[in-house]
């Protein structure tokens, strides 16, 4: 009986424990960890230029992804509140993933599309200027604090390396791009990308 | 058991108790906060530091790192000990093991509020942390199962299955998660991208409750709880199908986390099939422990150590069920981003985990500390009460926020065109959000009610013989 040995040894509580939790592993991860390839054949996605790279990693240290998805399911209200629903191969170049687990405000899959450069301004600095009973915080800072690009290309050598096509050119121009520009005003320039390389696809 | 406490290494466990109960209030505090700064956004203050996209991973760190590891930790080297009458297999390690977490939680409190994160939803902290993480688990483990190996009796008590399966699969699941490629010090990419990436981290996020906020603390329960009741565990063919339906199903589960989205569907079928399931050992597990309480109803009538047990298995059942409920596409269509999934979370968090967490504490530290006695009964009713009444407006309110948004961001004219825009969804749930801020705060105004009287408690003077300290 397995019931008799995993209780008296600790090595068959340890291996049986293994064995029986990696199963999911096999099934599950493995197989869509090796779908790469097959991935990417349907993919519409373009990399992110150095100042929207810039710009997603602000996105990422303020924690914007807490409270805004980028994952528009294939529903018909959702797709007709958010835009276009995601499909796989949309999300080739996100390392990591920013789908994010809830809507405390909107989601921002397709925000590029939305609005003005001047309203996320206005709306950064104080979100109830535009919007009276938001609830998001503000985030002035983000317009004094400047980015000194000094770490934009080991950024770009390090997702070339996990598949993002840059070129050595590119790589070059990088961090001239970047340095001197706001934090606000790179985040900016992420937000307003946001949905334009699928924006091509309109199927519903 | 006339045996004295000196027979086992206890100073180690003492220590991680009150760091469980420091991180409890601590995680707790910062959750009420948040609460706070979605009805009052002025709380943000303005400041990058404490806004509430880089406090809230500080908020699930601490609880979960923090308040539940080393209550997972503390306990589980009590229990192997006791239930293999041997000390720990090397004292030493022991203190590092405890050291060690104690500076990946601090590295946590200074990193996250600066804005050092992967993303990664409940494994937020960047990579070197990561590998000090990952460092003192490797000795964590050596230590537990080090110490079973030297127990001498013959059986490994059901506890440590569940101790053993927390572990192992933490362990599996937190290297596979945590993958990246450095930047810098501070600064790392996710080797997965996109619909890969999703499915690895919530093959993780799930997990880690499932692992951490159900195994860990089920291990827990199966040794206090008949400590409590005074009864044997009411069966143990039970406690084997709970083990066996845990570690066999729940590592499928998280891709309910991802229904309609642009993962594979059978991706997602099996992560909603598995959840299905999942409710079987669930609901056997708690029968069991239920059992094994109401063995002594006339103790469970008046003791409000048995009471919070209970409640804890209640809530446990509530949670086990509305978690299924959540994975079918049904539901998970009106409740999927919204205030429900939070409400969920917390009435498995505050009202499992928390209630198993106050029993124990209330069990357990006054005996550490060689008492028998609380200071005071009325506390600990009045505290229950608290509890109870907080998780209760806390799951309410989220319910009604959760299914009324999730409905109102669905609703459609007739002609197909959207019924409310998002702010008036928002404005629909603002007061809710403020009685889920009162409920939170009701349930942490308990448990520091909870520390005063256990500080009383142990601070008393003695009128307990050294002999009745034995008992733990």
């Amino acid at each position: 009986m397995l019931s008799k040995d995993f209780t008296q040894s600790v090595f068959i509580l340890i291996i049986s424990t293994i064995v029986v939790a990696s199963f999911s592993i096999l099934v599950l991860i493995v197989p869509n960890l090796v779908r790469t390839d097959e991935i990417i054949a349907t993919s519409l996605a373009k990399p992110l230029t150095p100042l929207e790279l810039a710009g997603r990693d602000v996105y990422i240290s303020e924690g914007c992804h807490v409270c805004h998805t980028q994952m528009v399911r294939g529903i018909e209200p959702e797709v007709k509140r958010n835009g276009r629903a995601n499909k796989e191969g949309d999300d080739i170049y996100e390392f990591p993933n920013l789908w994010g687990s809830k809507r405390t405000g909107p989601d921002l899959t397709n925000i590029g599309r939305k609005y003005s450069e001047q309203w996320q301004r206005i709306h950064l600095m104080n979100p109830r200027k535009v919007v009276p009973t938001s609830i998001m915080p503000a985030y002035p800072w983000l317009f004094t604090q400047v980015l000194s690009g000094d770490d934009i290309e080991s950024k770009m050598r390090v997702l070339r390396k996990l598949g993002v096509p840059y070129t050595e050119n590119e790589i070059d121009k990088a961090r001239l791009q970047v340095k001197g520009v706001t934090k606000g005003e790179a985040l900016i320039q992420y937000l307003q990308s946001l949905g334009n390389d699928t924006a091509s696809d309109q199927e519903h | 058991m006339s045996s004295g406490m000196d027979k086992y290494d206890i100073k180690v466990v003492k220590y991680f108790i009150i760091a469980a109960v420091a991180w409890s209030i601590a995680g707790m505090l910062i959750g009420v906060m948040l609460a706070a700064q979605l009805y009052w956004p002025v709380l943000n203050f303005d400041s990058e530091y404490i806004q509430f996209g880089r406090l809230r991973p500080l908020h699930t760190s601490g609880v979960i790192f923090g308040f539940v590891v080393n209550m997972l930790m503390g306990t589980s080297l009590y229990i192997v000990q006791r239930t293999g009458q041997t000390r720990l297999f090397n004292k030493s390690l022991s203190w590092m093991v405890f050291w060690g977490w104690q500076l990946v939680l601090l590295l946590a409190l200074i990193t996250l509020p600066l804005g050092y994160t992967s993303t990664k939803e409940y494994a937020e902290l960047e990579w070197p942390i990561d590998l000090l993480i990952g460092l003192v688990w490797v000795l964590y483990a050596i230590l537990f199962f080090g110490t079973i190996a030297k127990r001498k009796v013959h059986h490994i008590f059901v506890s440590n299955w569940f101790y053993g399966a927390f572990i192992i699969v933490v362990t599996l699941i937190f290297v596979i998660n945590n993958l990246a490629m450095p930047v810098s010090l501070t600064k790392s990419y996710s080797v997965f991208s996109g619909a890969q990436d999703a499915i690895v981290q919530w093959w993780w996020g799930h997990n880690a409750v499932g692992f951490l906020l159900t195994a860990g603390v089920i291990g827990m329960n199966y040794y206090f709880i008949p400590k409590v009741s005074e009864r044997p565990i009411y069966s143990y063919r039970l406690s084997v199908i709970h083990f066996w339906g845990l570690v066999g199903f729940y590592t499928w589960a998280g891709t309910h986390h991802l229904v309609y989205s642009s993962v594979p569907v059978w991706v997602q079928n099996i992560g909603i099939v598995m959840s299905l399931i999942l409710w079987l050992p669930s609901w056997a597990g708690a029968f069991n422990s239920a059992m094994t309480l109401l063995q002594n109803k006339e103790k469970l009538k008046t003791d409000y150590i048995m009471l919070f047990f209970m409640s804890a298995i209640l809530y446990y059942c509530l949670a086990t069920l509305e978690g299924p409920l959540l994975a079918i596409r049904w539901f998970n269509m009106i409740a999927h981003n919204t205030e429900w999934i939070i409400g969920h979370v917390h009435s498995a968090a505050l009202g499992w985990v928390g209630m198993s967490a106050i029993a124990m504490f209330y069990y357990f530290i006054p005996r550490l500390w060689g008492k028998e006695q609380l200071w005071s009964n009325k506390l600990i009713k009045l505290h229950f009460w608290l509890a109870h009444i907080g998780i209760a407006l806390y799951a309410i309110a989220l319910w009604v926020a959760g299914i009324g948004e999730g409905y109102m961001w669905l609703a459609q004219q007739e002609n197909g065109s959207l019924v409310y825009s998002f702010v008036e969804a928002m404005d629909f749930k603002a007061p809710w959000l403020f009685v889920r801020f009162f409920g939170g705060a009701c349930f942490v105004f308990g448990l520091l009610i909870m520390v005063f009287n256990l500080y009383k408690t142990v601070s008393m003077n003695s009128s307990v013989s050294k002999e009745g300290s034995a008992d733990a």
